[in-house]
């Protein structure tokens, strides 16, 4: 029996609909990152048309067995936005850029929430302050571990560490590699 | 864990997220790579490194809660992006089944009014089933990139090393596209089972480190190749082109040597 297309497939065989219906689906999650990680709102709009030519041109690589669509667009949102960053050598908006997480925010709570964003905000809340914020770094900036060590006044083991371990937690528990949810404890 | 698999980890973890910050080095000992890739129960280097991505993307997804709407505005600006992006495959379509000289069909002004039309009438319908076209080979979609905008097209240098002294050819690359095509004559054949060429897409707008642009083969007696280009990175202004030898699926970091290089 044939499996029917995701969306992204659909837009990679070249479906033009499908190009709307992606705008609609991702749109608010590609310009909420871009609104955190841009330095004002003109940039965040050049920045999301950026990330969709991007989704536009890779579509074509998404495998439904690697990961949710919503985390492929996202990770290519994340490219996109840290290379706008460097390049224009600009800094995000910085009141927007409080700490990940520290709990669920009370309506979420009751709203549908995927279970990779689950698992995810509950590896993130069982790890230490320093861990979350190490992890917190070298996602949303691609900080080098070097520069999140001098930022936090860490050893750079302790910080790669820190890094290596949340990280590779977090791939097992979403099965990114394939593997069962991880039972290892988080630092 | 060894020191120096931990060291392997972290460069890895450190490309992922990091890119052009990556500070860490990476080794080819195939014992320490086989050990690191069993640590993190990975097939290949560049595996890991795409999973820690996808992880890094989770955790925006899950931090960049409660979400802000599309602004309509831009909401109509992607949309008009999307219809531009999807322009040249309309026209490409138009164009495998013309009846006219390819030359004649592209160049003249009538294509565009046609190509209009065409996409005008199939994203109204977005109902209804486009109609099916036969697939463009590779030499026809190199040529067609060829004449669009944007499009660069270099010439392999001669190279210091036999038996590829001999190897002449060019890329052709548009960086708007992200697409492009390698054309190589006399290019010695691989065992696949031992080595896969891989290429290279210097691009110092992007990173010190050259962006893997795929392995491929060159079967025996195959006189002019085409290899259509597969960037695993985006690529911002790429200057130069180099293709080196490797192990079968390639490499994240190439010790060299460069069997030939295109440069601007």
């Amino acid at each position: 029996m044939q499996q029917k297309m995701t969306l992204l497939q659909r837009v990679a065989a070249g479906e033009q609909a499908a190009m709307r219906e992606c705008i609609d689906e991702f749109g608010g999650l590609v310009w909420s990152l871009a609104r955190r990680l841009s330095a004002n709102p003109n940039d965040a709009e050049d920045a999301v048309q950026e990330v969709f030519m991007e989704v536009w041109r890779f579509a074509k690589r998404y495998d439904p067995d690697q990961s949710s669509e919503t985390t492929f667009v996202a990770m290519l949102a994340r490219r996109r936005l840290i290379d706008r960053l460097r390049k224009h050598n600009r800094q995000p908006l910085q009141e927007s850029f409080e700490e990940g997480i520290t709990a669920a925010p009370a309506a979420e709570q009751a709203a549908e929430v995927s279970v990779d964003v689950r698992r995810v905000r509950e590896a993130m809340l069982q790890m230490k302050p320093e861990q979350r914020e190490a992890v917190h770094l070298s996602t949303w900036l691609g900080m080098s571990h070097g520069d999140i060590a001098e930022s936090m006044n860490l050893p750079l083991g302790t910080v790669k560490s820190h890094i290596r371990r949340g990280l590779m937690l977090i791939r097992d528990d979403l099965g990114l590699s394939g593997q069962a949810q991880s039972s290892e404890t988080r630092t | 864990m060894s020191k120096n698999t931990e060291m392997l980890i972290d460069a890895w973890i450190e490309q992922a997220l990091a890119g052009a910050e990556a500070s860490g080095g990476t080794t080819h000992d195939p014992a320490i790579a086989a050990e690191a890739l069993a640590e993190v129960r990975a097939v290949s280097a560049d595996t890991f490194v795409g999973q820690i991505e996808l992880a890094a993307a989770a955790v925006l997804v899950a931090e960049s809660a409660p979400q802000e709407p599309l602004p309509d505005s831009l909401r109509d600006k992607l949309l008009d992006d999307a219809r531009t992006f999807a322009t040249p495959a309309s026209v490409t379509a138009i164009s495998s089944r013309a009846p006219q000289p390819r030359s004649g069909w592209l160049q003249g002004a009538g294509w565009l009014a046609a190509a209009t039309l065409f996409i005008a009438l199939v994203w109204q319908s977005a109902e209804q089933t486009p109609p099916a076209i036969a697939e463009p080979t590779i030499a026809e979609l190199r040529e067609q990139l060829s004449t669009i905008d944007g499009t660069v097209t270099l010439t392999w240098g001669q190279s210091e090393l036999s038996p590829f002294d001999g190897v002449r050819g060019d890329v052709v690359w548009n960086n708007e596209r992200q697409q492009g095509f390698l054309r190589l004559v006399n290019m010695p054949a691989n065992n696949p089972s031992v080595t896969q060429y891989q290429l290279w897409i210097v691009d110092p707008e992007r990173d010190s480190n050259p962006i893997d642009g795929g392995v491929f083969n060159v079967i025996a007696a195959s006189g002019e190749v085409l290899i259509p280009i597969d960037a695993k990175l985006p690529v911002i202004d790429a200057k130069a082109f180099a293709i080196t030898e490797e192990r079968p699926g390639g490499v994240v970091v190439s010790d060299g040597p460069l069997l030939l290089i295109a440069a601007s």
